[in-house]
């Protein structure tokens, strides 16, 4: 199992490798130009001619990657110009916002997801079934934007029942004691009750709109692997030992319909993970998507090159732990 | 247990299919009943509405009633049905390759009935599932309860499906092809355990096969079903010396002889009738090797031919009347 996990990282370095490099040679093929937007448009050619010379702009590509590769080696991910910060500062600020976020609407989506998808298996092509299905379509179809929109009108401004959509805590409260920068559990570790009801209340509408496309996904995939195990010899077993349904359905027919599931659980974690990016503007929320719209709009190249490696990395790690849940779940899978 | 006048009907797209229609079955105690037919004509059917497992949005099944342990089973609330499945009437399927949940522990399978029905303890439980193995004939009993079905082959997971079904001590076993995935070899160890525990326990068994050799080592009456009817029924030694039903006749002769008196296997020419379009008099005179004319137009009863044979053609009809 161990020489399993240190196999696949073995196996991912050549990936990351790739990725590095095709990360660079697009943030140094696009449009823009650095110099000029930390000088200012208005600055004399001399100037910024300076600042690309001293940023090693005006270096050959392969020099500049071989420089880029050098530093990354000493865990150095540079310096974002436009923050003023180290990208890996930066990072450790805004990622867990952004983790936190992904979390909560992970757990919403499997929360909704699983039953819905069990119940329009087990009673198919009835109202529930029906019903699920439309709004699995609409829940897919619906863009980002325009939900969040629509629930910030609702729940904010004609309900009042969420605050303002500003970031992750009101403005005259004190964040909880930074311990993992999880504001739901470090209020929960510190007992600080009123920064959890804050974080809560914060959160919630901002992970139900990036939550819905994968409960639509994940729905539609437990309603279709439930439905083709329903039908198995192993779940007649379970009826004719006389267990009852509930116990032969959510038992011995989900545990076996969740394997094909995790897999797009996997894919979507790794997927909001990756920021996301309108919900997060949005809302104001300070992930990591935000940040790199930021970056982009600048054209910062160290955060935006330092995010696509950590991405990818994270990628990887998620893949890696969903094979390893798979073992956890059906004995059938071994690991060499 | 007694079966009156079983009836089967599935919903399907192209129609409504019969696939059992007015079965007899009356099961001893203690004793074994075949049931023997070609595939198709209605076996598993039989068995699964027995048990109520078929799936309820298809099938419907009636019945005038079916009798166990002096209660009408089919009358009965699931909820009470349910006491009894697995507990008191429990059943062994055709394949036991795919019978057994691949992710859960052997041991924990067969506990899960104990648990429910009896009310055990966890680890009450798991001494008897391993005594159940022991008794099932499984080698290292204790370790192969912590396994998973993958690990077995297919004899040795017949043998958990055995012990599973008898972790209750049912009164009644139906074994649906027991022995049909199985080497020949596995067969007989298969049929032999089965018939150790119905000698130590008392159970009654309703076998369903295909192989009329297996009905003659194992049972005390047998049952030949056609196009999901009996045509005809009788203890085994009668059946064999005296078969009165063209269809069984075929049967006996396809067997192979062990004395090798028979130079080929014959067969019976033609197929079972398709269930949505079942031929108007006798079900089998398409097949018949001494189809009459009147064979195509009247429905033949199931006529008594006394000490438990009865049989369903025209000629034993007109014979008894
Ligand atoms: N779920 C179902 N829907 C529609 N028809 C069905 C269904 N299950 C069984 N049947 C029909 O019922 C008939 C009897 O099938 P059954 O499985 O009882 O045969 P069998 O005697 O057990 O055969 P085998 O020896 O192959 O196991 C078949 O013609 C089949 O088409
Ligand atoms: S009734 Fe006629 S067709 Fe049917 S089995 Fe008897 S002889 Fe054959
Ligand atoms: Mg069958």
């Amino acid at each position: 199992m161990i020489r399993y996990v240190l196999k696949r990282l073995l196996y991912a370095i050549p990936g990351v490798l790739g990725i590095i490099l095709i990360t660079f040679i697009l943030s140094r093929v696009l449009p823009g130009d650095p110099a000029v937007m930390i000088a200012g448009e208005q600055a004399p050619p001399d100037v910024i001619e300076n600042i690309r010379i001293s940023m090693g702009l005006k270096d050959p590509l392969y020099l500049q990657f071989f420089h880029y590769i050098r530093q990354l080696g000493s865990g150095n991910l540079g310096t974002a110009w436009h923050t003023g910060h180290l990208v890996a500062q930066d990072f450790a600020t805004r990622f867990p916002a952004t983790l936190e976020l992904t979390l909560v609407s992970m757990f919403i989506a499997v929360c909704f997801a699983i039953p819905v998808g069990v119940i329009s298996a087990t009673r198919k092509n009835s109202a529930v079934d029906h019903v699920s299905r439309v709004l699995s379509l609409l829940g897919a179809a619906i863009p980002i934007f325009w939900l969040g929109l629509v629930l910030i009108y609702i729940f904010y401004a004609k309900l009042g029942w969420s605050p303002a959509p500003m970031g992750r805590i009101g403005q005259d409260i004190n964040p909880p004691t930074h311990l993992t920068g999880l504001y739901i559990l470090d209020s929960l570790l510190t007992g600080d009750m009123v920064a959890l009801k804050e974080s809560i209340s914060h959160i919630i509408l901002p992970a139900i709109c990036l939550s819905t496309g994968t409960i639509a996904i994940v729905a539609r995939m437990v309603r279709s692997s439930m439905l083709e195990v329903i039908g198995l010899d192993y779940v007649r077993t379970a009826r004719a030992k006389g267990l009852p349904e509930r116990i032969v359905i959510y038992k011995h027919a989900l545990v076996n319909a969740l394997i094909p599931t995790l897999t797009i659980l996997g894919l979507q974690f790794g997927y909001l993970i990756g920021g996301a990016v309108i919900t997060e503007t949005i809302f104001s929320w300070p992930g990591v998507g935000s940040y790199i719209t930021e970056s982009i709009l600048a054209t910062d190249y160290a955060p935006i090159q330092g995010f696509t490696l950590v991405s990818a990395i994270l990628y990887m790690l998620i893949n890696l732990s969903v094979d390893l849940i798979y073992g956890l779940i059906d004995p059938r899978i071994r690991y060499e | 247990m007694k079966v009156l006048d079983l009836k089967t009907e599935f919903q399907t797209p192209a129609g409504v299919v019969r696939a059992v229609d007015g079965i007899n079955l009356t099961l001893y105690p203690g004793e074994t009943l075949g049931i023997v037919g070609e595939s198709g004509c209605g076996k598993s059917v039989t068995s699964l509405s027995i048990m109520g497992l078929l799936p309820k949005g298809q099938s419907r099944v009636s019945a005038q009633e079916i009798k166990f342990d002096g209660k009408n089973v089919l009358a009965m609330p699931e909820s009470q049905m349910r006491q009894i499945r697995g507990n008191q009437m429990a059943m062994i399927f055709q394949e036991p390759m795919t019978s057994l949940n691949p992710v859960f522990k052997i041991g924990n399978q067969i506990a899960e009935a104990l648990q429910f029905h009896l009310k055990m303890k966890k680890t009450e439980a798991w001494k008897k599932v391993v005594e159940l193995l022991r008794l099932v004939g499984i080698p290292r009993p204790e370790a192969i309860a912590k396994e998973y079905p993958h690990e077995l082959s297919g004899g040795m997971r017949q043998r958990v499906m055995i012990a599973m079904a008898m972790a209750c001590n049912p009164s009644v076993l139906i074994a649906d092809e027991p022995t049909t995935a199985l080497d020949v070899t596995i067969q007989a160890q298969i049929l032999n355990l089965m018939r150790k525990l119905q000698a130590e326990k008392g159970t009654a068994i309703l076998l369903i096969t295909h192989d009329l050799g297996v009905v003659a080592e194992m049972c005390k009456g047998v049952v030949v079903m056609y196009a999901g009817q009996i045509v005809e029924e009788a203890e085994v030694k009668e059946l064999f010396n005296n078969p009165k039903h063209p269809y069984t006749k075929g049967l006996l002769a396809s067997l192979p002889r062990l004395d090798g008196s028979q130079d080929r296997l014959e067969s019976i020419p033609g197929q079972v009738p398709n269930p949505l379009n079942i031929p108007k008099g006798c079900r089998f005179a398409p097949r018949c090797a001494i189809k009459m004319d009147r064979c195509d137009q009247l429905k033949p009863e199931l006529a008594d031919l006394g000490h438990r044979h009865y049989c369903r053609c025209l000629l034993c009809q007109e014979e008894d009347s």
